[in-house]
């Protein structure tokens, strides 16, 4: 089981800003958590193609894998300031 | 004072002032953003700002340390508040020290361009006829390495 932290339209979509991924792998890629919330909220597949992913706080790349003692967000674009 | 915050606290500019106060500083830079009412002539009626809050204050670190590494003398600060704002309250706030008034104006301006790069705060504009969350100010929706480019090298 993954968690998967969401912010700002990506929380709003799944109506939670946390999601779990059931799966029997040991490790999934950061894309292929991607493939499986867009088979669970096809409403998200737009943004989160412009999405950045972070694991354990840092931003990661499409292929990093993950475990479920890691911390994955996806972070949409950002707009602070 | 946490020198780099995410916050639900109106901000305090002098607190952020005096951290960055040092007797090496020939000049302390303040940048403050406050909330506009009308954008594009469209009528805000207040904001949501949401953060990864952990994460924030690590990238709001992590430009701090862009800066230093440039300037070697300088000292920063930046507190950037999340919840509900109105009009004109202040959302972020910047002060950076440097020996030289020069530094300390370009970093200032280079804290605030790299927050709207790489912290991962988002604003929800509420408008009389609806919401929206903001993306993407800068047009950089592409990453073609996958994350923000760092930029703290080459900027003179």
């Amino acid at each position: 089981m993954i968690r998967v932290l969401l912010f700002a339209g990506l929380a709003e979509m799944a109506g939670s800003t946390a999601v779990t991924i059931e799966t029997s792998e040991k490790s999934l890629s950061v894309n292929d958590v991607k493939t499986i919330l867009i088979e669970k909220y096809p409403a998200m597949s737009d943004l989160l193609s412009k999405s950045l992913a972070a694991v354990n706080q840092e931003y990661a790349q499409a292929d990093q894998h993950v475990t479920t003692s890691d911390e994955l967000a996806f972070i949409p674009p950002v707009s602070g300031g | 004072m946490k020198s780099f915050a995410i916050t639900r606290e109106k901000i305090e500019i002098q607190p952020l002032i005096d951290y960055v106060t040092h007797p090496n500083a020939g000049a302390i830079s303040t940048f403050i953003g406050t909330v506009r009412e009308i954008t594009k002539g469209k009528k805000t009626l207040y904001l949501e700002y949401q953060a990864y809050e952990e994460m924030a204050e690590k990238k709001l670190k992590e430009i701090g340390d862009e800066i230093v590494q440039k300037h070697p003398e300088a000292r920063v600060a930046i507190h950037h508040r999340v919840g509900h704002l109105d009009i004109s309250d202040v959302a972020v706030a910047i002060a950076v020290s440097t020996p030289h008034r020069a530094a300390a104006f370009e970093a200032s301006r280079y804290a605030i361009e790299r927050i709207k790069e790489i912290v991962p705060i988002w604003k929800q504009e509420n408008w009389e006829d609806g919401q929206s969350w903001i993306g993407d100010q800068k047009e950089q929706v592409e990453y073609p390495s996958g994350q923000p480019e760092m930029k703290g090298e080459d900027k003179s």
